[in-house]
């Protein structure tokens, strides 16, 4: 996580309205949804990729390592599409494979959904890495604030994601201290300490929450959490960029 | 010289204790000054700076900022944190936004300010710290010292007169003190009152124009340091005699 946050803090579009890059995303993955070709998945990993190493400036070793971890995910997730398993031989028209008394088979149409759903989802999930690898987390509740979302919700990412890191903090101090202590010496002692650190990163939680519960008090808290909204950099040049990118899936889709 | 901060007869015992906190705890302070307040711990210090924030209220006794009584309500309560600021000792209890500019523009937003006058004070605040390169940063990818100044300029922006200190230095390197003790300077010469829970002696002893010395939810003394440092009865009487000798009682463990 602190890895993403990091490609989303230095990324050269970092300052770029969020509402943009949010929209370019969410078209890419709606389009990815709605047209069914791989063609469009396929167009919008490349188009997607592009952007995130060459706009935004993230490394490209970076971005591959990202799409090949998910490419090989969504590969193993398609493994129940692709192949049919049976006691008895398959019928005519499948490509199969005896294993004993076990068949294994798939045929064209399993293989070419398998390649629609692969390429849709990997298309959708590029366009997530694009706005996850630069955009931070921040300016994406920034951006629900202006959606109108509710405070509340906002509220409680905020706090949420600020307590992440500080109980992360927290999590490795003590880890620290009972690897100091031979806490993860054998298995039984690392089972006993990873309990312990559990229990005491929850009463860990709980009293920084009361702790940050007075402090914000201290600044006049009365059950809001205002804040002042962030400053972007609005760019009309990616009105043009999206329509280039939606321009273009349409075409992969409509192709027959 | 005009009296900004008074505490008189506070008495204080939290739910639950049968100890009580704080048995009739008076002081106070005036504008401009720089005040240490030192004591072991759980002496009472923290509950007191609790108290003049109006954080928790007494079960006896009151508080005065600017010769007003001060009430509870939430009105009250604004205009008393409009004067009185405190920052606690360690700043991830303090900074709860992802965003530097954001959690700094918090406590003016609460004041009812505009978002151009927070602005404002987010950016003199940030000015007075140090820290505006930091203001577009995310707060957890600070350092401990940066997330103290930040933690100091979150106070400040709500331009209180009075700022109190829970041993806000105890975590920072003696450079990151002195940075600290630079900006407390800057503030006593806009005429800013400073009352500063520590345990550094040395900090006591070169900073501070007077030092309130806690024990057992009492004040046992209220001199200068000079005075303090050098009276055998009163460094007797508040048990800094130990201290300064670098020898433990034999009562104490």
């Amino acid at each position: 996580m602190s890895q993403i946050d990091r490609y989303a803090y230095t990324s050269r579009i970092r300052h770029l309205d969020p509402a943009q890059k949010t929209g370019l995303a969410a078209l890419v993955i709606i389009l990815c949804l709605i047209l069914p070709r791989p063609a469009v998945g396929v167009g919008a990993v490349l188009w997607m990729g592009m952007l995130t190493v060459w706009w935004g400036g993230i490394p490209l070793p970076v971005v591959g390592r990202v799409l090949l971890a998910e490419f090989l995910f969504l590969l193993l997730a398609v493994v129940g599409v692709v192949l049919s398993f049976s006691w008895e031989p398959p019928p005519v028209g499948f490509w199969s494979l005896q294993l004993g008394p076990l068949w294994i088979s798939t045929n064209q149409g399993s293989l070419a959904l398998a390649g629609l759903l692969v390429s849709r989802a990997f298309g959708a999930t590029a366009a997530m890495n694009f706005l996850a690898l630069t955009t931070p987390f921040i300016d994406l509740v920034d951006l629900l604030r202006r959606l109108r979302v509710s405070p509340v919700l906002i509220d409680l990412m905020d706090v949420m994601y600020r307590f992440v890191f500080v109980l992360l903090d927290s999590m490795g101090r003590i880890a620290t201290a009972q690897q100091s202590r031979l806490g993860y010496a054998t298995r039984r002692a690392a089972w006993r300490s990873s309990g312990l650190l559990a229990s005491r990163l929850f009463v860990d939680a709980y009293q920084r929450s009361q702790r940050m519960q007075t402090a914000l008090a201290s600044r006049g808290y009365y059950g809001d959490l205002r804040v002042l909204p962030l400053d972007y950099r609005h760019d009309g040049r990616v009105y043009l960029l999206t329509a280039a990118v939606v321009v273009s899936l349409l075409l992969a889709g409509s192709r027959a | 010289m005009t009296v900004l901060l008074e505490v008189r007869d506070l008495h204080f015992c939290y739910p639950g204790s049968a100890e009580p906190v704080l048995r009739g705890v008076s002081l106070h302070l005036g504008a401009g000054e720089k005040v240490a307040l030192i004591g072991s711990n759980g002496s009472g210090k923290s509950t007191l700076l609790l108290h003049c924030n109006g954080i928790l209220r007494p079960d006896r006794g009151q508080v005065r900022v600017a010769g007003q009584v001060m009430g509870y309500e939430q009105q009250a309560l604004r205009a008393w944190r409009r004067q009185v600021g405190l920052i606690f000792q360690y700043p991830d209890d303090q900074l709860f936004s992802a965003s530097v500019a954001q959690d700094i523009s918090f406590g003016p937003l609460n004041l009812g300010l505009s978002d151009s006058l927070a602005r404002q004070r987010v950016a003199d605040a940030a000015a007075l710290c140090g820290v505006t390169h930091l203001l577009a940063r995310p707060t957890h990818a600070l350092s401990g010292g940066e997330k103290t100044r930040v933690a100091l300029a979150g106070v400040l922006a709500m331009e209180p007169r009075i700022l109190l200190a829970d041993e806000a230095l105890s975590t920072l390197d003696p450079w990151m003190r002195l940075h600290m003790l630079a900006i407390f300077e800057r503030l006593v010469a806009q005429g800013k009152s400073i009352l500063l829970a520590t345990h550094d002696l040395h900090t006591v002893r070169t900073w501070a124009e007077r030092v309130i010395v806690m024990r057992a939810g009492q004040v046992l003394a209220d001199a200068p340091p000079a005075q303090l440092f050098s009276d055998p009865v009163l460094l007797t009487r508040t048990g800094l005699d130990a201290v300064v000798k670098g020898v433990l009682p034999p009562d104490r463990p």
